[in-house]
C-alpha cells in the first residue's frame, strides 16, 4: 500500500458545518502513482548496474522467442533474468528457462499489463548483484502496457508481418512510448503480401525517433542488431 | 482496458479524503483527464459505478473533463496543440508527434494524466 502525499499545504481548510457541503481540490494524478514506482524501480536498477528491457507487444508477435533468440546470443557476455509477465499461464516462463536464464513468473491475474508495483515485487525476489541484463516481457498488449512504465532503460515494442500493415496507426501510443520497435516475421512478408518498408515509415510517423529494427526470430535475422541498438553488443 | 483499476484507486482515495474530514457523503467528483491516455470514459463510469456501490461514494456524480494535449516544439518553440491524423478507416483521430509548424519530433507537455481535480462532500 503506497503512502498518499499529504494535501498540499495551500488548500485553505475552513472548518464547515454539519450538513454542508464542501469542495475540496486534490489535484492528484492517479497515474502519477505507477510513475513514481517506476522512477524507484529504474534507481534501484541503476544502483546495481542492471539494463532492463521491458519487451511490449501483440500476444503472438514474437516477444518470447525475441528474448530467447537474445538470451542464446548473450548468455556467455551477460548474466541474465527474465520476468515473464502473463494473465494466468507460465508457458512463457518454462519456454525462457529453458533457454538458461534466472525466469521469474509475474502472473497479473486479471489485469491487461504489467504495472511498476509488480515490477517492483518481483525485483525483491531476486539477488540483484548476480544479473548484468534484465529482460521484461510485458503481458500481450498493444494498447495498456504503454500506459504503465516499470521503470526499464529501454522499451521495445515487437510487432509481426503477420499482423497486417495497420498496427502502427492503430496503436500509435505505444510506438510513442517505446524507444525500439521490432518487425518480426520478416520472413513472412511475401507470403502476407505485407510491404516491410511501408510498414516502417508507418511506424517512423507516429513515433519520429524510434529506431526501427527487423527480424526473423525463427531464421535469426536481425537479431544481432536488436542487440546492437540495445547497447548489449 | 486499465479503467477498473483506476478507478479503485480513485474510489479509495476519495474515501480516505472523505474520512479525514468525518464526510457523511461524497456528492460530486471531478476528474481531468488527457485525451493522450488511454481511459475511455465510458468504461471509467461503468467501474465507477460498480466500484462505489454500498461505499459513501455511491449515487455520486462523476464528472469527466477531456484535457486537451498541448505539445512544444525544441527546434522552432511551438507551443500549442498536436496535429492530428483524420482517417475515415480507423474511426478515431491519431495524435501526430511531429510539429506542424516544422516537422521536428514535438515534447508532450500536457495530455497524459488522469487528475482528480475537486471532489464534493457532504458533512
Amino acid at each position: 500500500m503506497r503512502e498518499h502525499p499529504a494535501l498540499p499545504d495551500e488548500i485553505e481548510v475552513i472548518v464547515p458545518d454539519k450538513g454542508e457541503v464542501f469542495d475540496i481540490e486534490l489535484e492528484e494524478d492517479l497515474l502519477e502513482a505507477n510513475r513514481k514506482i517506476a522512477e524507484e524501480n529504474k534507481q534501484l536498477l541503476e544502483k546495481h548496474r542492471i539494463r532492463a528491457i521491458d519487451v511490449m507487444g501483440s500476444v503472438g508477435s514474437g516477444k518470447t522467442t525475441l528474448i530467447e533468440r537474445l538470451i542464446g546470443l548473450l548468455k556467455d557476455k551477460y548474466r541474465i533474468a527474465v520476468f515473464g509477465g502473463d494473465v494466468t499461464t507460465t508457458i512463457d516462463a518454462e519456454r525462457l528457462k529453458r533457454s538458461g536464464a534466472k525466469t521469474l513468473q509475474i502472473n497479473t491475474g486479471k489485469e491487461c499489463h504489467l504495472d511498476a508495483n509488480l515490477v517492483r515485487k518481483a525485483l525483491s525476489k531476486i539477488d540483484l548483484n548476480d544479473i548484468d541484463v534484465l529482460f521484461i516481457e510485458n503481458v500481450g498488449n498493444l494498447i495498456c502496457p504503454a500506459e504503465f512504465p516499470l521503470g526499464t532503460d529501454s522499451r521495445v515494442v515487437v510487432i509481426s508481418v503477420t499482423e497486417g500493415p495497420y498496427t502502427p496507426l492503430k496503436h500509435p501510443y505505444i510506438f510513442m512510448e517505446a524507444d525500439v520497435a521490432v518487425i518480426n516475421k520478416i520472413d513472412l512478408a511475401g507470403t502476407m503480401d505485407v510491404d516491410v518498408n511501408e510498414l516502417e515509415a508507418k511506424i517512423k510517423k507516429v513515433s519520429p525517433d524510434i529506431v526501427v529494427v527487423r527480424t526473423s526470430c525463427k531464421t535469426g535475422e536481425g537479431i544481432e542488431k536488436v542487440a546492437k541498438v540495445l547497447g548489449l553488443l | 482496458m486499465h479503467e477498473f483499476s483506476i478507478m479503485s484507486q480513485l474510489v479509495e482515495k476519495v474515501i480516505e479524503e472523505a474520512r479525514k474530514r468525518d464526510a457523511k457523503r461524497v456528492l460530486e467528483i471531478e476528474l481531468d483527464v488527457g485525451q493522450l491516455s488511454f481511459l475511455n470514459p465510458e468504461q471509467m463510469r461503468f467501474a465507477y459505478n460498480v466500484l462505489s456501490k454500498g461505499t459513501i461514494l455511491e449515487n455520486s456524480r462523476l464528472i469527466i473533463n477531456i484535457m486537451d494535449a498541448h505539445v512544444r516544439c525544441e527546434v522552432c518553440g511551438f507551443d500549442g496543440k498536436p496535429d492530428y491524423v483524420d482517417d475515415a478507416s480507423y474511426h478515431v483521430s491519431t495524435p501526430l508527434f511531429l510539429c506542424p509548424v516544422c516537422g521536428s519530433p514535438v515534447e508532450v507537455l500536457e495530455g497524459k494524466g488522469c487528475i482528480i481535480k475537486r471532489v464534493r462532500l457532504e458533512l
